[in-house]
């Protein structure tokens, strides 16, 4: 182990839009800045940027990608900011004697090639994103099924097309940005699936400020739509994706539509020949190393699952843990950016650089900005959802829940049917293995709330999430001995 | 609410002796309430490594010096726990992932393996026969073990059961001989009023209701809560001095099997096993954090994690399991486990408070069913097939048992 | 079925290296994840679940673990776990998949 653990005022945990921004805020204060990403370059999701040995070069031209390229190509390679990429933060542990004077601590664990670091942190933002919530069905387990967002950064980081038909289904119309891309780099979409019904995209007319204050965003996603129907995709309206079909991998993908209680009857389905499919139901926010340390979170269906509670500075329940972007509720790179500015004058105001007037004159224009924000993004959230009805609808008894212990359907019924006393999600993973595999509940978690809490008739606030355990992210034992 | 409210027993707590008690208890034909303030099996028996020790283990050894024969006074619960475990998926009809394939506890210096031969001759005379390995017999035994390791003692019975699993098995099967159960729901004062004790049990608001409260009665009670057994205790006006431990556990992804022994140390704190679906669980009794509430620890939320404690415990189990470096850690955890100054457990009941019996302490995993099978007996047949006199509250208690009452 | 492909026109010229997967010779490009050479070489299965079942990269961020594979040196030197979407193609890496199949494909 190496001698006392290193200091720094700022850690920044993700490197993407959300952190960024707040980065960009904090620098020119005279103050240690630690930046930590799993990726090997800043950008986050978002931006994911391919490795600098691939320079692509139309690398994300697209109108929606233009602000955050600019705050990326600004900060990136900065000199006063000490980058950490290739690293996970695998645990935040409070630290009961913080350097410095003023502001509460945090310690955290760093785990990279080189092995484990401790650093102590005055302040610490937690910008960690999200990822893509998978819906569950006969065959999603196979090869070739994937989240959208998986296709998407194959292709914006590694240039590569995951499939050579690629059939699109979900709710979020981050779909038909995708399978624009995929036409772009020369694949083939067999289709694109929307759950909703075709009219429900017209219903964003009864909110006209929204349209308005995120005119672009409706622009490109209209402009895209329509190149799509030009190109002889199929998009398809108010049916849902029922079953992939293959061994070694998915072939084909049958859907069918999705009737007035939100579920699906199972007639009058079609099937796509296809040899990967693509999820689209929306997304699950990374708040577990927020939880970790016991930052209130709140549950949001359609908003990401847990999401981290926060005050006006962006500031969690938790002293000196403050939260940026999608952790606190899907909204979008434009809003974590704004929230990351937020957040950075939060923390400058907690660590004294600046009085609360100061702070306030540097954040108002983007509290502006981030109420509209938040109104689109509720919005989006709202339209942008599968029915509640779809998430525990389409499993047969022997679908898979939890792929890394595989773990069914029909073992959580059987084991809620004779277990009475069952009541909660950590009980539940207790009593059948749900969630104790390698991704530590990050993909079965809310499906495995919902399907207790229909079961039980209660909310998912009874239910709760699982505990969030240290470590956050699976770490090989000798990186943490440093052997 | 309760249909009934005057039971035979009311047994307080639903971790695996409370679980067990009952079990036992209901079989026998006695009409039993079991009571748990949260979920079953959430506390120490759902959280703990599973590990069935038989030899004396490094906390009752290390340091003990004279004591060392007070503390061996537990080895008569050891051996009845051994036929207990061999017993008890058939008893109860159910896979527990019962595992006794033997236990080595390790040795690295000649100090260690001087207090190893003493610990050995020790529980020979007790009646418990461990075999000493030196060297290249260590390795033999279990290739996987490291080098330097000098000598290790071979417990044959010693190995592990599932505790996600025993407690829940134990739970059912009381009710299936007729116990009932309540859940979210907590004993608060006690009383005795004639031949009878007076529960107030207080239910947690859930969805469309508020909190409730009601009584019942019971002959006889048990105190089997755990690490909350002292506040139990206080709610009668009695004193059980127990007192709360949190400590860590830490389970990796899973592999091949490739460890089939529970792993010791004699001077370290470490237990490692790998459980039947391929995990290994690294533990042994390190320390965690209670959360403060008011300047006091607060007993009723999960206990923080102590990331020192988790470091240094990974680094022993890798010293003495090489193989385990490239393992990925995937989880840690606390647990409050309810301890006594002299670490033998607390059983029975003191003259002078009739009907009030305590079941707590010491490695309740392994000695759990055992607990619970001999205080059945002693409700039901006022006797006890094994001598638990060394155990009585009254070592406490003797000149003051009641609260108060100097 | 040609399956995943990698969008050659778009990237420059990039050094190319051999990793081995499953003891088989693999083409791939330098600055490449293990997941993406092996998805553009057609390999979609990534391991075997539990009950033999194949499974494949399913994030291609780091957090479901279904790419993970064990990865070594040269001569079976450094050998560890490693999700083959996060992690960057060297020469002479070898790459072996986890799990065993119950009926193969
Ligand atoms: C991390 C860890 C590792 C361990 N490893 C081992 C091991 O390997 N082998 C071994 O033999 N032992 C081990 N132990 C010890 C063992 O787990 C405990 O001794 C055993 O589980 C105790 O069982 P119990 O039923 O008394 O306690 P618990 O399981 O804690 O049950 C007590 C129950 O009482 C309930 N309760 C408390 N107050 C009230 C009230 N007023 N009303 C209603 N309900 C109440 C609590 O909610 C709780 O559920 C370990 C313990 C820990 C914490
Ligand atoms: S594909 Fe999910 S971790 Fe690699």
């Amino acid at each position: 182990m190496k001698g006392a653990p290193a200091q720094t005022d700022v850690l920044i945990i993700g490197a993407g839009p959300a952190s960024l921004a707040a980065a960009s805020a904090v620098l020119g204060h005279n103050l240690s800045i630690t930046i930590v990403d799993e990726q090997l370059r800043p950008g986050g999701q978002f931006l994911r940027q391919p490795p600098r040995c691939m320079q692509a070069h139309n690398w994300l031209d697209g109108r929606l990608y233009r602000p955050a390229k600019r705050l990326l190509q600004t900060i990136e390679d900065h000199p006063d900011i000490d980058w950490r990429f290739g690293t996970t933060v695998s645990a935040l542990f409070p630290d009961p004697q913080p350097p410095g004077i003023g502001a509460a601590g945090h310690s955290v664990w760093l785990t990279g090639a080189a092995g484990m670091e401790r650093l102590r942190a005055r302040t610490v933002l937690l910008a960690s994103g999200c990822y893509e919530r998978p819906l569950m069905f006969p065959g999603w387990t196979l090869p070739g099924v994937m989240g959208a967002g998986a296709i998407q950064t194959l292709l914006k980081s590694q240039q590569v097309v995951s499939g050579d038909r690629i059939l699109l289904v979900g709710s979020h119309p981050l779909q038909l940005i995708v399978a624009d891309q995929i036409l772009k780099a020369g694949g083939k979409v067999a289709g694109v699936v929307f759950s909703q019904p075709a009219l429900a995209g017209g219903s964003i007319l009864q909110h006209p400020g929204v349209l308005f204050s995120h005119f672009l965003q409706f622009t490109e996603i209209a402009r895209v739509f329509f190149r799509l129907r030009r190109a002889g995709v199929r998009v398809i309206f108010g049916s849902a994706i029922t079953e992939a079909k293959g061994t070694g991998g998915v072939l084909a993908a049958t859907i069918a539509p999705i009737d007035s209680m939100g579920g699906v009857s199972g007639t009058g389905t079609t099937e796509f020949e296809c040899d990967a499919v693509g999820l689209c139901y929306g997304f699950l926010v990374s708040s577990e190393l927020a939880r970790q340390v016991g930052a209130e979170a709140l549950w949001s269906e359609n908003r990401g699952g847990w999401l981290v509670q926060h005050d006006e500075w962006m500031e969690s329940t938790v002293p000196g843990l403050f939260v940026a972007g999608e952790v606190t509720g899907m909204a979008g790179a434009d809003a974590a950016i704004v929230e990351g500015v937020i957040a950075g004058m939060g923390i400058l105001r907690s660590l004294g650089n600046l009085d609360t007037q100061q702070a306030e004159l540097g954040a108002s224009d983007h509290r502006r900005q981030r109420e509209k924000n938040e109104r689109f993004a509720r919005c989006l959230a709202d339209l942008a959802s599968p029915p509640h009805a779809l998430w525990t609808g389409l499993m047969a008894p022997e679908t898979i829940v939890c792929r890394c212990e595989t773990v069914t359907r029909q073992e959580l019924d059987d084991a809620l049917s004779v277990h009475t006393h069952i009541q909660t999600a950590d009980a539940l993973k207790l009593l059948t293995r749900i969630g104790m595999g390698l991704c530590q509940g990050r993909l079965c978690h809310s499906t495995a709330a919902q399907v207790l809490s229909v079961t039980r008739k209660t909310s998912i606030e009874n239910v709760g999430s699982f505990h969030a355990a240290v470590p956050a992210r699976p770490v090989p034992i000798n990186k943490l001995t440093n052997t | 609410m309760t249909t009934n409210s005057a039971f035979d027993v009311v047994v307080i707590g639903g971790g695996l002796i409370g679980c067990a008690t009952a079990y036992y208890l209901a079989k026998g034909g006695a009409t039993v309430l079991m009571v748990e303030k949260g979920e079953l099996n959430r506390q120490a028996s759902g959280r703990n490594a599973g590990s069935l020790h038989f030899q004396l283990e490094h906390r009752l050894i290390d340091h003990a010096n004279g004591a060392l024969e007070q503390f061996a006074r537990i080895m008569p619960l050891n051996l009845a726990a051994i036929n207990d475990w061999a017993n008890l998926e058939s008893e109860l009809g159910t896979d527990l992932e019962v595992t006794m394939d033997g236990g080595l506890m390790l040795a690295e210096t000649a100090d260690e393996v001087a207090l190893l031969e003493r610990k050995c001759s020790l529980e020979k005379r007790w009646g418990l026969s461990t075999q000493l390995l030196y060297g290249s017999e260590v390795q033999k035994k279990a290739p996987y073990l490291c080098d330097e390791i000098q000598a290790a003692a071979f417990c044959a019975q010693e190995g592990h059961a599932n505790p996600r699993l025993v407690t829940i098995a134990l739970a059912e099967s009381a009710v299936r001989h007729g116990a009932r159960i309540l859940t979210h729901s907590r004993v608060g004062v006690l009383e005795r009023t004639g031949r009878e004790w007076r529960a107030c049990i207080v239910r947690d608001a859930a969805a469309g209701r508020d909190e409730e409260t009601h009584d019942v009665t019971g002959g006889t009670v048990v105190n089997a809560a755990g690490a909350w057994a002292g506040v139990v205790a206080e709610n009668a006006g009695l004193h059980c001095p127990i007192r709360a431990v949190p400590l860590l556990m830490n389970a990796t992804e899973r592999r091949e099997p490739f460890i089939p022994h529970l792993i010791q140390h004699v001077s370290r704190p470490l237990s490692v096993k790998q459980v039947r679906d391929g995990n290994i669980l690294i533990g042994g009794g390190w320390p965690a954090h209670f959360e403060q509430r008011h300047g006091r620890p607060d007993l009723e939320s999960r206990a923080r994690i102590d990331d020192q404690s988790i470091l240094e415990n990974l680094q022993v189990a890798q010293r003495m399991v090489p193989g385990l470096a490239s393992f990925h850690l995937l989880r840690c955890w606390t647990g409050i486990v309810g301890v006594t100054a002299d670490e033998l457990p607390v059983l029975g009941e003191v003259a002078e408070v009739p009907g009030f019996v305590t079941a707590v302490g010491s490695s309740g995993f392994t000695l759990g069913p055992t607990y619970g099978r001999l205080i059945s007996e002693l409700i039901l047949t006022g006797r006890t097939s094994i001598d638990i006199d060394p155990y009585s509250p009254a070592r406490f208690t003797r000149t003051n048992p009641i609260k108060g009452a100097h | 079925m040609i399956l995943a492909f990698r969008v050659e026109k778009v990237v420059e010229q990039r050094r190319t290296v051999t990793i081995h997967v499953n003891g088989r010779p693999l083409a791939a490009f330098e600055g490449e994840t293990i997941a993406a050479a092996m998805l553009a070489s057609g390999l979609r299965i990534f391991s075997y679940d539990r009950d033999g079942h194949p499974r494949g990269a399913f994030c291609n961020m780091g957090v479901c673990y279904e790419c993970l594979v064990e990865v070594s040196g040269p001569r079976g030197s450094d050998k560890r776990r490693v999700r083959a979407c996060q992690t960057q193609v060297e020469a002479d890496l070898s790459v072996r998949m986890l799990g065993t199949a119950t009926a193969r494909p």
